[in-house]
């Protein structure tokens, strides 16, 4: 019997022929913790960040786009990022296995999110060069390791780190929007190193976070990686604000 | 952190060998203060008192020491301060040494980014902060801080009578704590237990020794802190729960939830276990190996229940361990003895938001007398539906409260005032909570959480105050349980017991 990751409750796995046939079970979530996520679908998605446009009053919709990217594609970061998809809305209950995932370092939790994510990327990025989104060396050190690194494993394809984050700065949740949205200066830069620069020259770049906020963090990334001409530069996050 | 793994290395610290402990030429572990003060020089150390204060009979985490590195550093080498691994692996399989989980499940590992390796953490105490492999837990090897002891003051200002039964019981206490041995009292809920305990911890406290009354509960901790105060009034009293702000350091005297116990080590005399079959504590060895880490060796651990269960029982039984048995009231009144009542299909009922008319109408007539109703519930679900049904056909103001409400303690506070009139509660409540006059009622009471100590906790709420010693405690079923059984013959062999 397979325990919870979230309750470490013992349940009884949904059978199906892959359970039937599996000799180890994944570590999951069980029914009950599972219905308390709640998935972003349907069609009326932003064309950018994927956001539920449903939720939005109409006054912020404009050819199925979301003010907030609207505004991004004006203001001079055009194409920056080309979509944005999150299977999960950042819920209460996100939030909680977020904090004890990111902030108490329960490493093991993102894989309860394996499955999702991979069908994510066979639908909406298939054959995109992964790469995550770096903590700062400080931060990597406190925390033991990158979340987004963790969650881009999980797809299972070779990942490409080509990027650093260079300034150490304030966590984003202790900033206000204006401070997220427009910083100083870019942390993020390119690896120093020629091999792997090649490497996306041409190709559909899939950058992996944990949360959508603003979509800053995402197009500074995007931005930074433009000297290696990739084609395009999406991202895959694990979970969004409304 | 890299500086940290230098600095301990060559203060002959071992930071990241947990599998491995240094070899004796490189570095000298250093066990005990005495050991060490034969091989040093001649200066004297002097320990840093707030460092002192801050890690004798604690245990925790280098990274959570708001001390410097330079402080922690001098300590070491001087043999004050010693450093271990959180996280043994034995035999290939890990081991916490903060929490001392070894259920393999409950590990999980990542490539750390801190040791550079792959890395084994603690899942069943996460909440305290991530033990690590590379974690090392740091603990007072140094001369044990001064604490007052109080010999020739009256510590104890309760001016209560204790019926013979209570003074019995606490007589054979005094006897046990003295001799150093384990001691059970089982005692029927509103046997004043606590009261029982007042002559031992005076003798502990007055001979400068550390007592500590765990209890599962933050709820009992809230209830048990003004009492004891009360009681012990010239005695600093720490009280110790998630989120408390009664924290003493250094106190003499510490109530605490059983997890606060897991930052203790070798620091009490003695430990009260408060109501010690309570969930989760009989189902979680970590509890009981908080319990033992935080006492000092060989001292004694004090149980207190209404309702023993497994191997305690057995222990008492086969008279391994001492105790006492207080079959009565400290009123002299009978327990009120539950009535069982049916009342149909209660799941389906409240699904379909109805409720069965024979639990409607014991509900209006408590109502209509005034009277504060506890209505236990099997689960959180059913908690959220039958408060939603009962303010709409009672209209009497019920909220309702389970364990992660944030209002929980505001809301049984209003309860006890009155300004609730009717609590929905899961068992969160079932022990500890005690209002006078009230009346309870269990609703689904054949679910399986209700097993016969939570049935019968239950029925202790009610009848506590010699001035209102009857009640009702009614429990409403779809058909009657093993478990309804027994907790009934519980309370009325207890009844017969006490000869009432």
């Amino acid at each position: 019997m397979p325990y919870c990751l979230w309750c470490r409750e013992a349940y009884s796995p949904a059978a199906s022929w892959g359970t039937l046939f599996s000799v180890s079970l994944e570590e999951r979530f069980c029914q009950i913790c599972e219905e308390r996520f709640q998935a972003i679908e349907g069609e009326a998605l932003c064309m950018i960040c994927g956001r539920d446009l449903r939720l939005l009053d109409e006054r912020y919709v404009e050819n199925r786009m979301c003010s907030d990217c609207v505004r991004w594609e004006k203001d001079g970061w055009k194409d920056v990022l080309q979509k944005n998809r999150s299977p999960f809305l950042y819920n209460e209950f996100m939030k909680e296995v977020m904090t004890a995932f990111k902030f108490r370092s329960d490493a093991i939790l993102a894989q309860g999110f394996k499955e999702t994510l991979q069908q994510y990327y066979r639908i909406h990025f298939p054959d995109s060069v992964i790469v995550p989104i770096p903590l700062s060396h400080e931060r990597l050190n406190d925390r033991g390791f990158n979340q987004s690194e963790h969650l881009a494993c999980l797809l299972e394809k070779p990942i490409q780190p080509v990027l650093v984050r260079r300034l150490h700065e304030e966590k984003q949740s202790k900033k206000s929007r204006k401070e997220r949205v427009m910083p100083r200066s870019n942390p993020f830069e390119v690896k120093a190193d020629e091999e792997i620069k090649e490497r996306l020259e041409g190709q559909s770049v899939l950058l992996i976070d944990d949360i959508y906020t603003t979509g800053a963090t995402l197009r500074l990334a995007s931005k930074a990686l433009q000297p290696l001409k990739p084609k395009s530069v999406s991202a895959l996050t694990l979970a969004r604000g409304w | 952190m890299k500086q940290f793994v230098q600095a301990f290395k060559e203060a002959g610290g071992w930071l990241f060998t947990s599998s491995s402990p240094p070899s004796k030429s490189e570095t000298v572990p250093i066990t005990s203060y005495d050991s060490h003060l034969n091989t040093s020089s001649n200066t004297p150390f002097n320990p840093n008192p707030e460092l002192q204060e801050h890690l004798y009979g604690r245990e925790w985490l280098l990274e959570e020491l708001p001390f410097n590195l330079e402080i922690i550093q001098e300590h070491i080498a001087a043999g004050c301060v010693t450093l271990s691994p959180a996280i043994c692996i034995d035999n290939k399989r890990p081991c916490c040494v903060r929490c001392g989980n070894v259920t393999p499940y409950l590990f999980s590992s990542y490539d750390c980014a801190r040791c550079m390796k792959r890395c084994h953490y603690c899942r069943q105490c996460l909440t305290m902060g991530v033990v690590k492999q590379c974690s090392s837990l740091v603990t007072w090897t140094g001369p044990p801080p001064i604490i007052p002891s109080y010999e020739d003051e009256t510590l104890c200002r309760w001016k209560g009578t204790l019926s013979d039964a209570q003074a019995d019981a606490s007589h054979s206490l005094l006897k046990a704590v003295r001799d150093s041995k384990d001691f059970l009292i089982w005692a029927v809920c509103g046997a004043g237990k606590t009261e029982v305990l007042f002559q031992a911890i005076e003798k502990l406290l007055a001979n400068g020794k550390r007592t500590a009354i765990a209890t599962p509960r933050t709820d009992v901790v809230i209830e048990l802190l003004p009492r004891l105060q009360k009681a012990f009034p010239s005695v600093p009293i720490s009280a110790l729960y998630g989120g408390s702000t009664e924290r003493i350091p250094g106190a003499p005297f510490v109530i605490a939830t059983t997890h606060q116990l897991l930052r203790f080590k070798a620091y009490f005399d003695a430990i009260i276990i408060d109501e010690v079959d309570a969930f989760p504590f009989h189902h979680d060895p970590m509890l009981l190996y908080a319990v033992k880490k935080a006492l000092k060796p060989s001292s004694p651990t004090i149980y207190l229940t209404a309702t023993p269960t497994g191997e305690l029982k057995k222990r008492f039984l086969s008279h391994r361990l001492n105790g006492v048995k207080i079959p009565r009231r400290y009123h002299g009144h009978p327990l009120p003895v539950p009535k069982s009542v049916w009342a149909g299909n209660w799941r389906k009922q409240i699904k379909n938001g109805r409720l069965s008319k024979t639990f409607l109408d014991w509900l209006k007539e408590r109502v209509e007398l005034q009277r504060p109703i506890f209505i236990f519930v099997p689960s959180v679900e059913v908690l959220r539906q039958l408060t939603r049904l009962l303010n709409e056909y009672v209209k009497a103001g019920a909220a309702s409260v389970h364990a992660e409400d944030p209002e929980r303690h505001q809301k049984v506070a209003d309860f006890r005032k009155g300004t609730i009139r009717i609590l929905v509660t899961t068992t969160i409540l079932e022990r500890g909570v005690t209002v006078p006059f009230a009346d309870a009622a269990v609703f689904g009471a054949d679910d399986h959480v209700f097993n016969e100590s939570a049935l019968v906790q239950i029925s202790g709420r009610i009848g506590r105050d010699s001035r209102d010693p009857g009640g009702d405690i009614i429990f409403f079923h779809f058909g009657v349980t093993l478990e309804m059984v027994k907790a009934r013959t519980h309370i009325m062999d207890m009844n017969k017991e006490g000869g009432v």
